[in-house]
């Protein structure tokens, strides 16, 4: 009976596997010849380049306010940051396009700061800073719950015998905490990361779709399955594997190492 | 959002029907009414054709309105269809041409600049004043309409009005469903899409000049085992039927093709 079960399971498990590889062969094996120059000339590289740069910008306007945030997260336990968790929580549940029509609610023309933004001489949507914002709305969860998650889990004691071997609070939070977070860290980045890359539906609505402005590689994927299939299949394989390179970067990099190094 | 259309199936008087055909996944018969696929563009009005023509032959009518080119995949496949009306006479063509009667012109649809009420575009020539404006993509079909208008203007208008057109555009949307919503939560000036999309919505709505517009046809094609109805409803369709479409901003096409 027993055997039964973890046979089936098995089974089952495997057929997963199955399932979630099974589209991305194919993919690979309906290209024909001609889908890659098809792709190149329809901008693939353009997108490709802005979906990275937007990215890196996102991502580090993510480490820059989301680490903070996490560690704020992690020292607090009252009802007040109990609540800013559930809220940093609710883009992760939002669908995409909701998302960005509530950008635009807030930061369109017509949105609640639009007046103040554009007598500033500042218009978002449509340019490259609603992309970036896009993807930062959207990824944020990914990043800020697990390392809040992983800070939480530093021992205490550690950190008091450090503050009474004389270490500053700054200095132990980078030689202590960081790297023993920096799996997670990482972890949480490299989805973050992966989820503004892959940003599609908020981008869309918050900032459209113009080829080299706001034109990223899904939004360029898109836009090509108007027309012919091929050149989008290669576009999305070259997506695929970026964000499998940048998670192997990510890995191989050892940020627990950099984050750890002594000084 | 942009998902929009792809599963919208109406009409059906027999919800547990459609409820066992999706779980199946299997092409089901729904006895004995008219199964109409219809592009996102026409579905709101073949739903009120349907409705009327149930009221006036007894024989029920169920809308499907999705993208021309997934109908036209769904009838390759063998999707239970008894009449098919795509956005545009491309869709008939190859394989799905197999499956078909001859097909009939059905109705034009027309592009037209529409303005947000404050801004002081007010026709094709003026579209230059706008501060932001919204186009369809090159690919899909309404952004290849406007790029054939645009052309077209720049004889009439020059080169400088062409520039400064250009500088102002600053999204080529997926589809006229994204091109309009920009325009009416105000985030774009104006913009062009068909007018059938425009009638019923507060936009300023002007008409493409004359010599300057383009006309999008709509075709019907009966498919080829369909029950003798599918001939009636075409036809009622393009002749008395057509009502309902004009309601909904298309007009009769006025040269032949």
């Amino acid at each position: 009976m027993t055997d039964a079960l973890r046979i089936a399971a098995k089974a089952l498990g495997f057929a997963l596997v199955l399932f979630l590889l099974l589209p991305f062969v194919a993919l690979a094996l309906t290209l024909s010849a001609g889908d890659y120059t098809a792709a190149v000339d329809r901008g693939l590289w353009e997108a490709l380049w802005l979906s990275l740069g937007s990215t890196t910008i996102a991502a580090a306007v993510l480490v820059l306010s989301g680490t903070p945030l996490a560690w704020w997260l992690a020292r607090r336990s009252g009802w007040l940051a109990r609540r800013i968790e559930g809220l940093v929580r609710l883009p992760a549940v939002t669908p995409p396009a909701v998302a960005g029509v509530a950008l635009l609610a807030a930061f369109g023309r017509a949105g609640l700061f639009g007046e103040a933004l554009s007598e500033a001489g500042i218009g978002i949507p449509f340019t490259l800073a609603a992309v970036v914002l896009a993807q930062l709305f959207v990824a944020a969860p990914f990043f800020v719950l697990p390392v809040a998650d992983a800070f939480r889990e530093v021992d205490d004691e550690l950190l008091w015998t450090a503050r009474s071997l004389g270490t500053g609070p700054a200095a132990v939070f980078f030689r202590v905490v960081l790297p023993m977070s920096a799996p997670t860290f990482v972890g949480g980045l490299a989805m973050a990361w992966a989820r503004a890359l892959g940003e599609f539906g908020a981008t869309l609505v918050f900032a459209g779709n113009l080829p080299g402005v706001t034109q990223t590689l899904p939004i360029a994927i898109y836009t090509e399955m108007e027309g012919d299939l091929g050149p989008a299949r290669v576009m999305a394989l070259v997506l695929l594997g970026f964000a499998l390179l940048l998670f192997a970067a990510l890995r191989t990099a050892r940020v627990e190492r950099v984050l750890g190094k002594r000084t | 959002m942009y998902a929009r259309g792809l599963l919208r199936v109406s009409g059906g008087q027999r919800p547990v029907a459609l409820i066992a055909c999706a779980s199946l996944l299997s092409a089901c018969t729904d006895g004995d009414a008219l199964r109409v696929f219809a592009a996102a563009s026409v579905g709101q009005a073949m739903e009120e054709a349907g409705e009327a023509w149930t009221a006036r032959s007894g024989v029920e009518v169920r809308v499907t309105a999705a993208g021309s080119q997934v109908l036209r995949r769904q009838i390759e496949a063998g999707a239970p269809a008894d009449v098919y009306a795509p956005a545009s006479f491309a869709h008939l063509e190859g394989a799905v041409s197999e499956r078909l009667e001859a097909p009939a012109l059905l109705g034009c649809n027309h592009p037209v600049v529409v303005a947000r009420p404050g801004s002081s575009v007010r026709a094709l020539s003026s579209l230059d004043r706008a501060e932001r404006i919204v186009l369809g993509a090159p690919e899909a079909p309404i952004g290849a309409y406007a790029d054939a208008i645009l052309a077209r203007a720049t004889e009439r208008y020059g080169e400088a009005w062409r520039r400064r057109v250009d500088r102002r555009v600053v999204s080529r949307e997926i589809d006229v469903r994204q091109v309009l919503t920009k325009v009416q939560l105000g985030e774009a000036d104006a913009a062009i899409v068909y007018a059938s999309d425009a009638a019923g919505s507060p936009l300023r709505v002007a008409r493409i000049p004359e010599g300057l517009e383009v006309e999008a046809r709509y075709p019907v094609a009966v498919v080829a085992d369909a029950p003798a109805e599918a001939r009636d409803f075409a036809r009622w369709l393009r002749e008395d039927g057509f009502a309902h479409l004009e309601r909904h901003g298309w007009t009769r096409c006025e040269a032949a093709p």
